[in-house]
């Protein structure tokens, strides 16, 4: 318990220097934020009611505690093109985004960890090589084209599946997941290869340990000794990559929204970019942040379920 | 050079810096390579397939792929340079001062901004100050070096908390040395091994970065050939013209394969703990 308060206290100086590192976005616009937004046609109301709106008229530092006290009760402001605020905007996308995700993430542990439990038993054969090879190879195709080369071979080419489009699930659940596929795997596939690559360097740093032998020694086949013996050893560099990957994802699915047309956060922060809606730009990224920083909170978490020694204070290699 | 002969007995290393080299000559050398001007329209070859003439097939302005594809590697070597360059520029030396005074400095305004920064998914940061800045490939090639920089901060960082207590820096502290001869003279050269290793790993990030933002609009912008702008263009042709999406993806996979394998390479004979 003393643990995760400890853990949840770190993570309050993080949020307030994310806050104001948000906060600054709007005031590196190159001159005045409000005349970039509107255009030089403006008219002088508009100017000066855009100015209100965003606080530009007060001082920097009571502009930022205004904000801030509006964002801790979860008013991210209106979205200057949409007019709707902008809390409302990033729920309506989540959805379809955190489907992506976890589509994403189970494809790439479908892959990564036969492969990598695979290249770690077989450690210098022809499957460690072709999968080590493989997973470079993996981890250098961009994801965007591998997506735009799958929606040629499967869509156009065979019309298996579709090419673009989203159906929320709750309305047909078939047409969703058919949907979902392309997507899911031009993205797993890049990510599965940085996972596979982990999990295969922290499963030979264990399988050469004093207690696997013993498990060997005492007659214990290799399945189950890499199994049930190994592989939660291997965890915790596989948890850190995992939820570096979530992360990481967040910025993927951005272009993956895009290619694929998919109404998710990633697309609407695109959408916004071009609309010069500073605004949503803004909500989205601090929303995207905060979600990284629950993520590495959730998985700081796991590491010491995983690996006790860590809540004792202790750490993995000791 | 006994690196330099273990780098050499590295196969993978050496095709990655082999391929490495082949993107620097074409850049360079991109004018007498291209046979056509990339940005020459000719209406009358409009979306031809691979040939003879056109290696590579042309685009709906009957443009010559081939030859934008050869241009489009000068745009990614800069992006892999300028955007490392910049990360580095910014991060060694916030790291070599951090890691090396330490102190509340250090501690909760360094490592915390730090940790802030890799707080934002990169991308998003990136598009974010491409937003703010305009577009363009020197606003990309900022957003994506600031985007870079944390990580550099923490790996110069990590060099110098192992170096700074070591006999012979405490030796050079206590002939009277001053602290700016210690960090740059002594503590910088033993760090660099791991900080070029990041850099060349960087790049290849840097170049998938950079493809993406000019993908989205954001980075390069037309008519200037670069390989994520070429597919942005392409993406409308895929049905009618499938080979205009196909040239400039090999390429970038190439590339961001050669960096990838340099660095394992360079990691595999700078940094032999990790050999496995």
């Amino acid at each position: 318990m003393m643990f995760i308060l400890r853990r949840l206290l770190l993570t309050i100086p993080i949020l307030l220097l994310v806050s104001i590192l948000t906060f600054s976005l709007i005031h590196m616009i190159p001159g005045d934020p409000a005349r970039v937004i509107l255009g030089q046609e403006a008219t002088p109301e508009a100017y000066q009611a855009l100015r209100t709106e965003l606080g530009l008229d007060k001082p920097i530092v009571e502009q930022y505690f205004s904000w801030l006290g509006k964002v801790v009760t979860g008013d991210l402001g209106m979205s200057i093109t949409d007019r709707v605020p902008v809390i409302d905007l990033i729920i309506q996308r989540l959805p379809a985004t955190v489907e992506l995700t976890i589509g994403t993430f189970l494809v790439a542990i479908l892959i990564a960890f036969p492969a990598g439990i695979l290249a770690a038993v077989r450690r210098g054969t022809w499957v460690d090589y072709t999968s080590t090879f493989a997973a470079l190879g993996g981890m250098s195709i961009p994801s965007f084209w591998l997506a735009m080369m799958m929606i040629i071979f499967f869509a156009v080419e065979n019309q298996w599946l579709p090419s673009s489009g989203y159906v929320p699930f709750s309305e047909n659940p078939a047409q969703n997941l058919m949907a979902m596929i392309l997507p899911c795997v031009a993205t797993g596939l890049r990510e599965s290869a940085v996972l596979m690559r982990m999990l295969r360097s922290s499963l030979l740093d264990v399988v050469n340990m004093d207690f696997i032998r013993t498990a060997k020694a005492k007659g214990l086949n290799e399945a189950r000794t890499i199994l049930g013996h190994a592989l939660r050893n291997a965890m915790v560099p596989v948890i850190t990559t995992s939820g570096l990957m979530i992360a990481g994802l967040l910025g993927g699915l951005v272009i993956t929204e895009s290619i694929f047309s998919i109404p998710g956060f990633g697309r609407l922060i695109v959408e916004s970019v071009f609309k010069r809606d500073y605004v949503t730009v803004q909500g989205a990224i601090l929303v995207s942040a905060i979600l990284v920083v629950l993520v590495n909170l959730v998985v700081d978490i796991l590491y010491a379920v995983i690996d006790p020694r860590i809540k004792s204070g202790k750490g993995a290699g000791e | 050079m006994k690196t330099f002969r273990k780098f050499l007995r590295n196969g993978l290393g050496l095709i990655g810096a082999l391929i490495i080299l082949t993107l620097i000559v074409v850049a360079i050398f991109a004018p007498q390579i291209a046979p056509f001007d990339p940005n020459e329209q000719d209406y009358s070859k409009i979306l031809l397939p691979p040939g003879d003439e056109h290696w590579f097939g042309t685009d709906d302005l009957g443009r010559d792929i081939f030859s934008r594809v050869v241009y489009g590697a000068r745009i990614s070597i800069q992006a892999a340079l300028i955007s490392v360059g910049i990360a580095m520029l910014i991060g060694v030396p916030i790291g070599l001062l951090s890691g090396y005074y330490r102190g509340f400095w250090d501690e909760w305004i360094v490592m915390r901004s730090v940790d802030a920064m890799q707080a934002f998914p990169f991308l998003i940061l990136a598009l974010a100050i491409s937003a703010v800045l305009g577009s363009g490939f020197g606003n990309a090639m900022l957003a994506i070096g600031i985007g870079f920089s944390p990580a550099f901060v923490r790996i110069t960082r990590g060099q110098v908390l192992s170096l700074r207590n070591m006999e012979y820096i405490q030796a050079a502290r206590s002939v009277g040395v001053k602290d700016a001869r210690i960090i740059f003279r002594h503590i910088l050269p033993n760090a660099m091994n791991p900080i070029m290793i990041q850099a060349t790993l960087a790049m290849a990030s840097g170049i998938i970065a950079e493809a993406s933002l000019s993908y989205l609009g954001l980075g390069v912008q037309p008519p200037t050939p670069s390989w994520g702008s070429m597919l942005n263009h392409a993406q409308s042709l895929m049905s009618i013209a499938p080979y205009a999406t196909f040239y400039p993806g090999i390429a970038i996979f190439l590339v961001v394969l050669g960096f990838n394998l340099l660095g394992d390479g360079l990691q595999q004979v700078l940094d032999p703990r990790s050999r496995k």
